[in-house]
């Protein structure tokens, strides 16, 4: 099952690389698909298949644009900094303490912070979530907790 | 189809403006900005803002081709390595002991 979920994105992805429906094409596509996905579900994904459900994939369609209005909001704040003269940066990491109930939330949430211009994820260590902040301003969507409570929504409810 | 032409063309621009616009900024901030830290924010966002809206602007140049999706693939991947190549430079950091740049007579926040 794992491996026939491997299998089709690879064939997927194969077919955009190629863009050629060439029964030749077709034939090596599969092959090198259906061969790579047994290597991988033996070697590199060992664990479970992740659960998304439809409800989850759809809720996650419906973060990703909110998640770029923030990035491109946040790259507009930090292009300010860097283009003002007296360069107004005040670094500072701050710990946010976070209990999700899976761990898929922990991925999403520090994926979504570091993608988020002014903030990096620089550690988790078990609930707590270590970020890196260009000044006090970018990290307010992380300590008043609007971040989480979304990824919350997304993958807990 | 020559208005749909125009528009494609303007959007185009407009999009690639924004993303030379980010990587200029994104340069600017590797050299301006104090530490380790602070870098890698100006290397790894304003980068992926910048290729981005780049890769974005020739998917929309290249209309409804094969080439597009190739291109939006492009861009996924950017999206995901980025941040996570990104996050793993800061942690190698953060767990060797560098210690964040702060400014001098910060008041509070920084412990």
């Amino acid at each position: 099952m794992k491996a026939a979920q491997a299998g089709g994105v690879l064939f997927v992805f194969w077919l955009v690389l190629t863009g050629s429906f060439k029964p030749y094409d077709l034939g090596v596509g599969l092959l090198l698909s259906v061969l790579l996905a047994l290597w991988a579900v033996r070697s590199l994904w060992t664990d479970d298949a992740p659960v998304l459900t439809w409800k989850q994939a759809l809720r996650f369609a419906a973060y990703v644009p909110w998640l770029v209005k923030e990035i491109i909001k946040a790259a507009l704040g930090v292009a300010e900094v860097v283009l003002s003269p007296r360069m107004p940066i005040d670094p500072r990491v701050i710990g946010h303490r976070v209990v999700f109930k899976r761990p898929v939330c922990n991925v999403a949430l520090a994926n979504s912070i570091t993608l988020t211009p002014g903030t990096l994820t620089v550690d988790v260590d078990g609930d707590i979530t270590y970020v890196h902040c260009l000044n006090e301003g970018f990290g307010d969507g992380i300590v008043n907790g609007d971040m989480e409570r979304r990824v919350i929504w997304v993958f807990e409810e | 189809m020559s208005g749909i032409d125009a528009v494609i063309g303007a959007v185009t621009a407009v999009l690639a403006g924004v993303g030379a616009f980010f990587f200029l900024v994104g340069t600017l901030g590797i050299l301006r900005l104090p530490d380790f830290y602070c870098r890698t924010h100006a290397a790894t966002k304003c980068d992926t803002i910048g290729a981005g809206s780049i890769l974005l602007a020739l998917a929309i140049f290249n209309r409804l081709h094969p080439e597009s999706l190739k291109i939006i693939a492009l861009a996924a991947l950017v999206l995901l390595s980025s941040p996570t190549a990104g996050h793993a430079l800061a942690r190698a950091a953060f767990r060797t002991g560098l210690v964040p740049w702060q400014r001098t007579g910060a008041k509070g926040g920084g412990s």
